[in-house]
């Protein structure tokens, strides 16, 4: 379920209708529903009556519209639309906040006008000069945390700039994943700082307006009523102060995760703060509600009870169109307090209000589109050195980069090379250089997938690493480990999407691909095991030795009794090997002897006794089910033939895999090439470059 | 201070403006260097036209009570303590007053009542100079 539309399919609503539902008890009592009555007629059925129908219609609808976003949730898992469709359910709560809200405001406003309450009222206004000539003092105080944190923030990234990451997360997805990343400089890292600076002066300014707003006095009671407006400018000055403070806190943290070069940002981090000022800001406009209800009038304030001036407040209903928006031409003011409602709203009857509303709104238009993500921005294919330390061991690696849209998410793949002392791109320079990673990754780039290639012990730049000093030491485990951190590191590049996060193994490479599968986070999208050790690895060796030696026995040029003796010494070497016996070779012909030798000598013999212990038909049966892979071998592989292949793809298709596809490649040979291609050759035969677009179908990316 | 205005009242905004803040003098409320809200200011407080007000300072200003200047806004320039009255005020007042007197007499208000409404009026403003003649000094 997409935690996003949970939150703006279910949440938001729920928060509106609760807000709706305490509305009533959050407005004046003598503007019931938006209309004014005078005092008197503060307890009169009609209006009394309003309340119930008014919030049993919001209770109703709100058990099921919170339900339905959840629904809805559910059936948009992510990605397109769901921001769209997410705002749905907003939209029909306030549709239904609307509906019920007219209703009662056109139930109360019959019976004013039946019942003829104002007739024979004397209609007045009040007003008290000295809310103007001595004001209500800026509560410096309470703009303190606000200030503090602002600054605090742009010490924070003072002190932190030059460890920032050299590309920072500036854009945003609807669910908090980062969406675009901006080259890092001042004016990029601190645009959280400029932000709570233009939020603390805009809310400085908004709390500077509303000390000097209008203050709207009950000529019955104007004494009481003008001690309750500075409270109530008092404390909503606090509130939106307070607000302030939550919103810089807000961008504080989304700053520090920004700085981290951070993937997302959970939407819990800044909301938390926010949904914290807010119901401080609610819990304001209660009290002010509180304030001017009827306890207020002899409450312990006012002890001294005002004379009775025999005004009641004007009836200024002809100006509040639908009791929401103001339209007085005469009046000169810009701001006025909501009837309904919390806060403030303009004249839409002053053109100065018109032209500041439509100001700030074209202003807020305006930001939004200039802070999309340039999404048509295509960005460059390019590599990227990148490094990381596994063991000790400082590892060299390549990130490629297809080109792609700002913002774009792509697959990732983590290519993985054969035995020996292969570098990232899949040589051994100088006997071997065929490129065969190299000319993987080229394959990736041109259906957008990205991948990571590195030197792996004992090649490239990375060399022996933590092992320079006994290289014996190495094993297995070393060179698995050190394929989890690649992974790990790729899947931190801002460009990779990590839910689609793959493997390509080549020959013992697809081992490590197996074993990897099983312990990183999170687990491959997808594994194309190329031409993989399908076999323990001294069976392997054993098998391939025993077809060079019926090779050679087919050619003439051993006997028939020396290949047999030959293959018994090599099964018997081994056994003693396993067993950790003294190998024997003295009986096999030298090339065999040689090779066995330099496998069970004190500097190879720990790493092939640790690969020869892992049994790739186990491996296979590790990986995590529900992952797509694809198996290839070559018919003109001696190494790793199609016909042993068959064990173990029965050993994966165990797991549940998501889909297993088998590609046979004709005339391929172990190094991915034509049989036919001279050696040093960089080159991959054409139907491995198809069995690789086929293996990255699902996750192909269009710049 | 507090004004109160009656829109439903037979007597001009202005004059019920220019009367309160001359019965805010009177008491005390207001004193010579009281600072008033600028016409714009008090207009859109009382959600009037700024030219009512303006005809009331104006007014205020003749009288003597109101200073209004570009920089510093309206000022109140006297009360009861500033001393006595500009020359040729008494007079003029004295004439506003016989009227006044004269409404009550015509309908037929008794004149010991009339007087203590006078007094009652002068007390509510608490000078303290308020005198209540006895009914001997009264010829």
């Amino acid at each position: 379920m997409n935690m996003a539309v949970v939150v703006s399919g279910a949440l938001v609503p729920a928060v509106l209708l609760v807000l709706a539902w305490l509305m009533p008890s959050l407005t004046p009592p003598d503007l019931p529903f938006g209309v004014r009555i005078p005092a008197a007629r503060r307890n009169e059925p009609a209006i009394v009556g309003q309340l119930r129908p008014y919030r049993r219609w919001l209770v109703g609808w709100g058990a099921v519209v919170p339900v339905a976003g959840c629904v809805l949730a559910g059936f948009f898992p992510d990605g397109a639309g769901a921001e769209v469709v997410g705002t749905v359910p907003a939209f029909v709560v306030l549709a239904v906040y609307v509906t019920g809200y007219t209703r009662a405001r056109r139930a109360v406003l019959a019976a004013k006008q039946a019942g003829g309450w104002y007739e024979g009222l004397r209609q007045g206004v009040a007003a008290d000069t000295s809310l103007r000539t001595s004001r209500q003092p800026f509560p410096w105080l309470w703009a303190l945390p606000s200030v503090l944190l602002t600054a605090a923030t742009a010490a924070i990234g003072a002190a932190r700039y030059d460890d920032m990451p050299q590309r920072l997360p500036m854009y945003f997805g609807f669910d908090g994943t980062a969406v675009g990343f901006a080259d890092k400089s001042v004016g990029v890292a601190f645009v959280p700082v400029f932000g709570q600076v233009a939020l603390t002066a805009l809310i400085t300014a908004t709390v500077w307006a509303v000390l000097r707003g209008r203050a709207d006095l009950d000529p019955a009671r104007p004494v009481a009523s003008a001690a309750g407006h500075r409270r109530y400018v008092a404390r909503m000055g606090a509130a939106l102060l307070v607000l302030a403070a939550a919103l810089d806190l807000s961008m504080l943290l989304a700053a520090l995760r920004i700085w981290d070069g951070a993937g997302e940002i959970p939407p819990v981090l800044p909301l938390a703060p926010v949904a914290f000022g807010l119901a401080v800001l609610v819990v304001a406009a209660a009290r002010t509600a509180q304030d001017s209800g009827p306890a207020a009038a002899d409450g312990p304030d006012e002890s001294t009870v005002e004379p009775d001036s025999g005004l009641v407040h004007a009836d200024d209903d002809r100006h509040w169109r639908a009791g929401i928006v103001y339209v007085n031409r005469q009046d000169p003011a810009l701001l006025v307090r909501k009837r309904f409602g919390i806060g403030w709203t303009v004249n839409a009857g002053n053109p100065r209000a018109v032209l500041l509303l439509l100001t700030s709104v074209a202003l807020v238009v305006a930001l939004t589109v200039a802070w999309r993500a340039p999404e048509h921005t295509t960005i460059a294919a390019t590599d990227r050195d990148v490094t990381f330390t596994v063991d000790g061991t400082l590892t060299y690696g390549t990130v490629h980069v297809p080109a792609h849209r700002a913002g774009q998410r792509l697959a990732a793949a983590l290519l993985l090379p054969g035995s020996g002392t292969t570098d990232r791109d899949g040589n051994q320079p100088p006997a071997m250089v065929v490129d065969t990673l190299a000319l993987t990754a080229n394959a990736l780039d041109a259906d957008g997938v990205m991948s990571l290639r590195f030197d792996k012990y004992d090649s490239g730049r990375t060399g022996p690493g933590a092992y320079r000093d006994d290289p014996g030491r190495i094993d297995m485990a070393a060179f698995t480990r050190q394929a989890e951190a690649a992974y790990a590191v790729m899947r931190d590049q801002p460009e990779s999407d990590p839910r689609a996060l793959l493997i390509i193994g080549h020959s013992e490479g697809a081992l490590h691909a197996l074993l990897a599968a099983h312990d990183v986070s999170p687990a491959p999208a997808g594994l194309a095991l190329l031409a993989p050790q399908d076999q323990r690895l001294l069976d392997l060796i054993s098998r391939q030795l025993g077809d060079q030696l019926d090779q050679l026995a087919a050619a003439g040029r051993v006997d028939a009794a020396t290949a047999a003796s030959n293959k018994a010494g090599i099964t018997r070497a081994v056994a003693d090997f396993r067993a950790e016996r003294a190998a024997d070779t003295s009986g096999l012909l030298p090339p065999f002897a040689d090779l066995l030798n330099g496998l069970f000598s004190p500097y190879n013999s720990r790493f092939v006794r640790t690969d020869d212990a892992t049994d790739p038909l186990q491996a296979a049966r590790g990986i995590p089910p529900g992952t797509r892979v694809e198996v290839t071998c070559g018919t003109a592989d001696s190494n790793v033939p199609c016909d042993t292949l068959p064990p173990f793809t029965a050993a994966l298709r165990e797991t549940g895999t998501a889909s297993l596809v088998e590609r046979r490649l004709d005339g391929v040979d172990h190094l991915l090439r034509p049989a036919a291609a001279p050696p040093q050759t960089k080159v991959l035969d054409p139907s491995v470059l198809d069995a690789l677009h086929q293996f990255d179908q699902p996750w192909r990316r269009r710049a | 201070m507090i004004l109160n205005l009656d829109l439903s009242s037979e007597v001009p905004i202005y004059q019920q403006i220019r009367d309160q803040v001359v019965a805010a003098i009177a008491a005390g409320e207001l004193v010579a260097g009281s600072p008033l809200p600028s016409t714009r200011q008090l207009a859109g407080d009382l959600g009037i036209n700024f030219h009512t007000v303006g005809k009331a300072y104006d007014q205020l200003r003749h009288e003597g009570l109101l200073l209004i200047n570009r920089k510093s806004g309206a000022v109140v320039r006297r009360d009861p303590r500033s001393g006595p009255a500009e020359p040729g005020f008494a007079e003029e007042w004295a004439g506003r007053m016989r009227t006044l007197l004269a409404e009550a007499v015509a309908q037929g208000l008794d004149a010991a009542a009339v007087l203590a409404a006078c007094g009652a009026a002068l007390d509510d403003f608490g000078t303290g100079a308020a005198h209540i003649p006895s009914e001997g000094e009264l010829q």
